[in-house]
């Protein structure tokens, strides 16, 4: 069996150099710099594999050298996003030729990110919600930007409550926050009118909100309100709900930071979610926001907690008619808050510092300046997307009025709708809280879980237990 | 008779040669998988157990941290409620799923006609990927708008909160779990059934025995060690609850269906604790290996019973 023998020792060979072959990107370290160009030789002989490693210094700098990776690119199957795209990237070549602009259709995932950066894979730029930053600043996820960005005209115009949320302890940048906004009440306008409600009028306490909730019930059969009790994402709905009953839920005392969320108002909160839902059964509980958004749209339940930009969703997905909800200011009872939410571009803290600076480039080009916002609009109008859905203003001043001028002209809804959101004034925004925010939606959820399964459930020492534990567990580990 | 030591090495060199080159061909045909089990299995088993003893920073790197990463596991309160939903989980699926998929394959193989048609049907949801169940299940126990309340509602009795009633919860999940795994492990006993010798049968019925003694004395003591085996498997596969809490409810209401696994998930994919996570991991993989050798004595003795 000679001849078989033979054949295996080449097959060997052979499958020895494809696998390694296949190994090769891992085993060349491809860096962004510009300096160096790595370049591998394999050479195959008949038993072994042997690779050089060669480096060629490259003299000057070619055009269109510095790659820029970043989420949320076009999704490949749409023309209309991927003609956006191409009109940015075309329009940004002109102040940067050479900068290569390449945007992965997919957004952030947190639960692959970590693998990611530590394998060097991670796009440079990202786009997170609101929820995320501090989380990933005191983790280092994200680079510090605040030299680049503090030579941007605009950077003095920020609305310092918006760039907190991407600021550390110390006020350093870590982020560009691009849209903003604050928790109000989304509502169904029909079900009001159905229930003999007027729809220009939500509810502006949670007094006014339960009562409400009673007539939708008694009138259409339909939830008034819904709540979220499972998940974190609920656990973060149900911190704008304290805020606005007076709430801080965790606070810095003595340099220390000490949970408070079984104060009063926290109690208070719990107890008018847990009556609704048990005494009145005005309360539809839902498993995720895709349900919560589902439910609104089919008009399962007439109002939620949420900012109004759930609506591009529900016009995207679920084809809900955005002239059929108004959004009004986040029901009060004492607090005179809400929280506010967003999204904001971290930058990878592995990508090297002229990739940083095109990148931060790159997004102060495509959402800030001017000319190319106009342009946008233009074009997201003729797309037939929707324009105008309140949300928070990023910048004070004089270039925030330029903003809303350009705005004004591309509005395509209905703003009357939300005028009680606009026009509500002296609701403070609170930032979410200052540390371990997840960790505190995850359990806020479970006291919530509790309420929402057990009738006798007692809020206070729900509470109380989930406060002690949260402070030995958390708090008291933060060094 | 004495061989000098001195031949006796070149000689088992060259036997040693002489096998390899023998098996060459084998190697190179376990190659593959080889390579894909080193990449994909032990490297990461070897890494999990190193960071677990590692505060792991993915920028500034890994730093070695002794048993901390234990310690904390240990002294989280969720830790007793995340094995006892585990263990929970388990027994209620040994309560209820371990005994269907027998009388299931019992019940088939008994059956005259239609035999192919009912392996077929309970077999069905093994078909279904684990996700599209699960998401089809979430909408049966939808507590306003789900298949579940609306049947209750329509035979008049009370509909009930499903996945938002913490003492109901994790019977929703082993009923799914039951419901999309019990056709895979029918097939098993079914192949089991068939190599009773159908003589044994036949001498009983002769002898007059009634469908539940030849069940009870031929049947269950036939396919007993097929039992055994599939029990341990079971309760290593239960152990791992992961994927219909992660999809249904998060582990919620009220931490009811947060298994161990789902809080290793929590800690490194939500907060960024890979140590902790590996802790955990590396604690779930002991408990395992237990029941794996136990499994694995089992086998044994079972092969060599026959």
């Amino acid at each position: 069996m000679k001849f078989t023998r033979v054949k295996g020792v080449i097959g060997f060979t052979v499958l020895t150099a494809v696998l390694l072959s296949a190994c090769a990107p891992q085993t060349v370290v491809v860096t962004k710099e510009v300096e160096k160009q790595v370049e591998v030789t394999k050479v195959v002989e008949v038993e072994k594999v042997v690779q050089v490693e060669k480096v060629v210094e490259a003299t000057p700098i070619p055009a269109a050298i510095i790659k820029v990776t970043s989420t949320n690119g076009p999704d490949e199957n749409s023309g209309v996003q991927l003609a956006r795209h191409k009109l940015l990237t075309l329009g940004f070549k002109e102040i940067r030729p050479d900068v290569e602009i390449v945007a992965n259709p997919s957004p952030f995932d947190a639960a692959t990110f970590p693998a990611r950066l530590a394998a060097g894979t991670i796009e440079d730029t990202y786009l997170v919600a609101f929820t995320e930053p501090q989380n990933m600043i005191a983790n280092g996820y994200a680079a510090d930007i605040t030299d680049l960005l503090s030579k941007w005209e605009g950077f003095k115009s920020f609305n310092p409550g918006v760039l907190q949320v991407v600021q550390d302890a110390n006020g350093r940048v870590y982020g560009l926050p691009v849209n903003g906004y604050a928790i109000g009440l989304l509502y169904n306008r029909a079900l009001f009118e159905e229930a003999g409600l007027d729809p220009n009028k939500p509810p502006l306490t949670w007094d006014e909100l339960r009562e409400t909730a009673k007539t939708i019930k008694d009138k259409t059969g339909k939830f008034g309100f819904q709540l979220m009790p499972a998940t974190g994402e609920g656990g973060w709905l149900f911190t704008a709900i304290a805020y606005s009953f007076g709430a801080n839920l965790i606070e810095k005392k003595d340099g220390k930071w000490v949970a408070t969320y079984n104060d009063e108002a926290t109690v208070k909160a719990l107890t008018l979610l847990k009556e609704m839902l048990w005494n009145d059964e005005t309360v539809k509980l839902v498993q995720d926001g895709v349900a919560a958004a589902t439910s609104l749209t089919n008009g399962e339940a007439a109002m939620h907690i949420k900012a109004p930009d759930l609506l591009f969703w529900m016009h995207d997905n679920l084809g809900a008619k955005v002239e059929n909800y108004g959004e009004g200011p986040m029901p009060q009872a004492g607090g005179n808050a809400t929280l506010t939410g967003g999204a904001a571009w971290l930058f990878s803290p592995k990508a090297s510092p002229e990739v940083l600076q095109a990148a931060v480039e790159w997004s102060l080009y495509r959402d800030f300046d001017l000319a190319t916002y106009e342009l946008d609009l233009k074009t997201k109008k003729e797309r037939g997307e929707l324009i105008g859905i309140p949300s928070l203003p990023l910048f004070t001043g004089d270039y925030q009025a330029k903003r809303d001028e350009i705005l004004k002209q591309y509005v395509n809804v209905p703003l009357e709708n939300f005028a009680p959101y606009m026009n509500a004034t002296n609701i403070t925004m609170k930032p979410e809280p200052p540390v371990e925010a997840q960790k505190l939606y995850t359990e806020l959820a479970n006291v919530l879980g509790a309420i929402a399964s057990d009738k006798n459930a007692d809020p206070q020492s729900l509470l109380d237990e989930s406060v002690k534990m949260f402070q030995a567990q958390v708090l008291d580990q933060i060094k | 008779m004495n061989t000098p030591p001195a031949l006796a090495a070149p000689r088992a060199r060259l036997r040693l040669l002489a096998s390899l080159r023998r098996n060459a061909v084998g190697y190179l045909f376990l190659l593959p998988a080889l390579l894909a089990f080193a990449t994909f299995s032990w490297y990461p088993i070897v890494r999990g157990f190193i960071i677990s003893f590692q505060k792991y920073d993915l920028v500034k790197g890994a730093e070695w941290v002794g048993w901390s990463n234990f310690e904390f596991v240990f002294n989280d309160p969720l830790m007793p409620i995340a094995w006892r939903n585990t263990l929970q989980f388990t027994m209620l699926a040994l309560l209820i799923g371990y005994l269907m998929p027998v009388m299931l394959a019992i019940l088939v193989n008994e059956m005259k006609r239609g035999k192919s048609y009912f392996r077929l049907a309970y077999y069905l949801p093994v078909i279904l990927p684990p996700m599209v169940s699960v998401l089809l299940w979430k909408w049966f126990y939808d507590m306003d708008t789900g298949l579940f309340n609306a049947i209750l509602q329509a035979i008049g009795l009370p509909t009930q909160r499903w996945l938002f009633d913490r003492n109901l919860v994790m019977l929703c999940l082993v009923v799914l779990s039951t419901w999309a795994n019990a056709g895979g492990t029918m097939l098993l006993y079914l192949a089991a059934l068939q190599g009773v010798p159908s003589h044994l049968y036949e001498a009983a019925e002769i002898d007059g025995a009634s469908l539940w003694r030849r069940l009870w004395h031929i049947t269950l003591p036939q396919i007993r060690g097929v039992m055994l085996i599939l029990l341990v498997l079971q309760i290593i596969g239960t152990m791992q609850l992961f994927t219909e809490p992660f999809v249904m409810t998060d582990g919620g209401p009220a931490n009811a269906t947060l298994s161990v696994v789902m809080l290793l998930y929590r800690y490194g994919f939500r907060f960024y604790n890979f140590g902790a996570a590996a802790a955990l991991g590396l604690i779930l993989f002991f408990v395992l290996v237990a029941f794996s050798i136990l499994y694995m004595w089992l086998t044994r003795r079972i092969s060599q019973s026959l």
